[in-house]
């Protein structure tokens, strides 16, 4: 009994202040959309509002073409670093946390510099003379995509390279005994067993970028809004706070919905490991 | 034909290495421009922008307060979270899961939502003034961190440390300030850098939580940004960037950066 | 004097696993007794419990026959070696030593003097300023040797103390151990499950199996009279045979078989044993008791002696251990069972 006491003596602090100051606010915040007065109605005229959906739509384009983006580039780059000796692999690991650790701000602020109207890729563009009028790229889904990418990268491949390294090295020594070619091996035996990993990281990364806020904050900026934008827009700049709350619960029901898929994935592929 | 699809990996690779810095590098070299609108390539050479960084209170204040709160945040979170994390690795808690699901539900819910969350319910419901709020804000990002990497640490811990040392005569309370807290220092601080730097750097919260009265460093860049185009943008940028390498130079030195890798692992960064 | 008794210890888990079923034993006053048995039999958790560090669901421990139940494990004044040593890791050899001392409130100088004594008894002076992580295994588990003495506790719990050591080092050590606690007059209870650890340590052994106690004894009489047929085979007897009928208090029908043994017993048995190298081939072929015909059919080499498995006529296959290489596959050859050398096993 005495046990029990000290046990809940060493939870109740964290217990008490996410609960108080994270869901009860959380919960407070959604409860009116879902039970109060002519909650259905106010969200699916939400929905049908043509803005609103073109900007729910832009948002799962932007974190779909995002999540493809960087599985094709970090997954060569990943296997690149993993094939390193121990050594040059920790090295390249520190380079690769740099900017994972770097503010957000200086990040997106670097690709401002590089996609504005005279940033660098318009600067090289005019003076080989492919184009005479500075091109707008800054201000579009494109750059939001871009900074996302760039933010999620360093991200992405972590997490590759760790399941690269940790795949056993005799079943593919088998594979080659066996009379397997180096592409065969890789389609046959070694991608397979990264499944779980790129579905993971591919689902929190789409979570990431369906709810991530300074990139289209500063890359798309008011003409090319998504759901976190207009979260901050509706509630700060506008005062509705009715359609803040609206966004904010989808919002949550697509970090909870990505989580729980992969909670699944984990489950069933690797036998209940924790993510 | 591995040969050849070796050399064009490497060659990948080193693009995507550079494609990750270049843009880096290139916010280091604005921030040298003499020109107050930054072109390229820059001309002349000047540190003037790093003396204006001084010249603009936001950045001053802001700087001052996002450290204290981070600091604060970060101590805070570290003092409540070590607690529970002990707790759940040694007590054998029942629904031990759930606990851990509950304490790394910041992670669950997207940053901006907590931070508009917390706005309505405790700023315009109740009233509190911004500061305490903000510092619970930056606590709930943080506990995640003192919840995965000190899990992880204690259960590398042998336990019958800690049994050899209450049969040694020590209570369980001076064992875990003699022997447990000694074993996990350099963990500890580890985690208190990590918890710092997401808290200073953290924009989605801080952005419904500060006020004319409550400048942030981020939100106040943020801000800056919105209204000019010059290199004092890039010159704080540096700074900010030297602080980051400041930190992870010190974790380092803890031997604290794989548990970071893992961490971040398992946790997209916003 | 009995130093510590263990009376009607139960134990099981919150799902009704049962670990501890009335375990019942004492240890006396400047003994060492080990508690032999197979892994998960409950050796540990007896140990545990006794050192505080786990409770029990009833029953209770008792220190000069006072019930310590109520006391906090680091009120007990015991000592536990453990198998991975668990040396402080941020403390040197000095200060692990001088730990205990320390949490009893001893003046810095007492401290001094009674650490060097022990670090002098375990030949540890030379490393008194090194860290656990810079010695080696048999270095940081004479540490944890000394650590443990040095607080001259009621009572020294060793927890397989040298299953992580190689063999070499292993015999020096346990013969070390003994030294200590015969030297320093300590009682000790000593948890292992290697047999020949067990009988070369201690001065009686507590046999367990399944969470019971099957044999308290000394290790001679364990050797040679085992209790029980799961204490028969733990300590190496190979071949069983059923008793069908007790003919006599020393004659046993199994099968077709009739087996005589040299004491007489009263007690009822359900089982004979005998160990393989206890086994006699006969040259002659005449008649004698307990002798009977069989044929080769398997045949093994182990260092000391061949392996023969001989499959009988009336007992099936018996297992017999031989410095004889002569007997080959196929052979017909005729086994005597020693009357001497027979065991009835009651259980």
């Amino acid at each position: 009994m005495r046990d029990r006491r000290i046990s809940v003596a060493l939870l109740l602090p964290s217990l008490v202040g996410i609960i108080l100051f994270l869901i009860f606010p959380v919960v407070q915040l959604v409860l009116p959309v879902i039970f109060g007065v002519k909650s259905n109605e106010t969200y699916f005229s939400f929905l049908k509002a043509t803005y609103n959906q073109q900007i729910i739509f832009r948002t799962i384009g932007i974190a779909f073409v995002t999540t493809l983006g960087l599985l094709v580039l970090a997954f060569p780059f990943a296997f690149w670093i993993a094939h390193q000796r121990v050594k040059v692999r920790k090295l390249l690991s520190l380079v690769i946390l740099f900017p994972m650790l770097t503010n957000a701000v200086v990040r997106n602020f670097a690709w401002i510099l590089i996609l504005g109207r005279n940033g660098l890729v318009n600067t090289l563009l005019m003076d080989l003379h492919i184009v005479n009028q500075p091109v707008r790229i800054l201000y579009t889904n494109t750059a939001i995509v871009i900074g996302l990418i760039y933010l999620f990268f360093p991200v992405m491949v972590t997490m590759l390279i760790d399941s690269i390294v940790s795949l056993d090295q005799s079943i593919d020594e088998a594979a080659a005994m066996s009379g397997a070619g180096p592409l065969t091996r890789f389609f046959k035996i070694t991608l397979p067993q990264l499944t779980t990993s790129l579905l993971t990281g591919s689902i929190l990364v789409f979570a990431g970028a369906m709810t991530a806020y300074t990139t289209p904050q500063l890359l798309g900026g008011n003409s090319s809004l998504v759901l976190s934008t207009l979260l901050y827009q509706q509630s700060m700049t506008l005062g509705d706070w009715r359609a803040a709350s609206i966004v904010a619960l989808t919002l949550i029901l697509i970090a909870l919905a990505s989580l729980s898929i992969t909670k699944v994935i984990t489950k069933r592929i690797s036998g209940g490991n924790e993510v | 034909m591995r040969q050849k699809k070796h050399w064009l990996l490497t060659l990948y690779g080193y693009l995507m290495l550079l494609l990750l810095l270049l843009p880096l590098v290139l916010v280091v070299v604005t921030s040298f421009g003499s020109q107050a609108a930054i072109t390229f390539p820059i001309k002349g050479f000047t540190l003037k922008w790093y003396a204006n960084i001084l010249s603009q209170p936001d950045f001053v204040t802001g700087f001052k307060t996002s450290f204290a709160v981070a600091v604060t945040a970060s101590f805070l979170a570290i003092v409540i979270g070590t607690p529970a994390v002990y707790a759940l690795t040694r007590r054998g808690i029942h629904h031990a899961n759930w606990f851990q699901t509950v304490f790394l539900s910041p992670t669950l819910i997207p940053e901006i939502v907590i931070g508009f969350a917390l706005f309505q319910s405790l700023v315009i419901g109740i009233k509190l003034p911004l500061m305490p709020v903000l510092i619970t804000g930056h606590f709930l990002l943080s506990v995640p961190y003192v919840i995965r990497m000190l899990t992880a640490r204690l259960l590398l811990f042998d336990q019958t440390i800690e049994e050899a040392s209450w049969l040694s005569g020590a209570s369980k309370i001076k064992t875990f300030f003699r022997v447990v807290i000694p074993n996990i220092s350099g963990t500890l601080l580890a985690i208190f850098i990590m918890c710092f730097i997401n808290s200073f750097n953290n924009i989605p919260i801080t952005l419904f939580l500060n006020g004319p009265s409550l400048t942030m460093l981020p939100t106040a860049i943020l801000n800056y940004l919105q209204n000019n185009y010059d290199p004092t943008v890039s010159a704080v940028s540096v700074i900010l960037m030297l602080l980051t390498g400041l930190m992870m130079w010190l974790m380092e030195r803890m031997n604290g950066l794989t548990h970071v890798n893992e961490h971040l692992n398992q946790k997209g960064q916003k | 004097m009995q130093a510590m008794q263990v009376k009607h210890l139960s134990m099981s888990y919150e799902d009704g696993k049962k670990v501890l079923t009335d375990i019942n034993f004492s240890v006396n006053a400047g003994e060492l007794v080990s508690i032999l048995g197979p892994s998960g039999c409950g050796k540990t958790t007896t140990l545990r419990i006794i050192a505080g560090l786990q409770r029990q669901t009833s029953g209770n421990v008792a220190i000069d026959e006072q019930s310590i139940d109520s006391v906090p494990v680091f009120k007990r004044n015991m000592s536990m070696v453990f198998q991975n040593y668990a040396l402080f890791p941020h403390l040197s050899v000095f200060e692990n030593v001088a730990f205990g001392l320390k949490q009893r409130g001893i003046g810095k100088t007492a401290i001094r003097k009674r650490v060097a004594e022990i670090l002098s008894l375990t030949e540890l002076t030379d490393l008194a300023n090194h860290r656990p992580h810079a010695l080696s295994g048999g270095q940081q588990q004479r540490v944890s040797l000394a650590r443990a003495l040095v607080v001259n506790p009621t009572l020294l719990l060793l927890d397989e103390p040298l299953s992580n050591l190689d063999r070499a080092l292993r015999l020096s050590l346990r013969e070390e151990i003994r030294r200590l606690q015969q030297k320093l007059g300590i009682t000790a209870l000593f948890v292992t499950h290697d047999q020949e650890e067990s009988f070369a340590i201690s001065d009686r052994v507590i046999v367990m199996n399944g969470g019971h106690i099957e044999q308290i004894a000394s290790a001679q009489t364990v050797y040679a009279h085992p209790a029980t047929t799961f204490v028969a085979k733990f300590i190496g007897f190979e071949n069983f045979f059923n008793v069908t009928r007790q003919v006599n208090s020393d004659e046993y029908l199994s099968g077709e078989m009739h087996l005589y043994m040299a004491e007489k017993t009263t007690k009822p048995a359900v089982r004979l044993c005998i160990r393989p190298e206890n086994i006699r081939f006969d040259t002659s072929m005449n008649t004698q008791q307990n002798s009977l015909n069989g044929i080769i059919c398997d045949k093994t080499y182990l260092g000391r002696a061949y392996r023969y498995v001989v499959a009988t006529d009336h007992l099936g296959q018996i297992k017999v251990d031989s410095e004889g290489a002569t007997h080959q596959l196929g052979d017909a050859v005729r086994l005597t069972l020693p009357s001497d050398k027979l065991i009835a096993l009651a259980e």
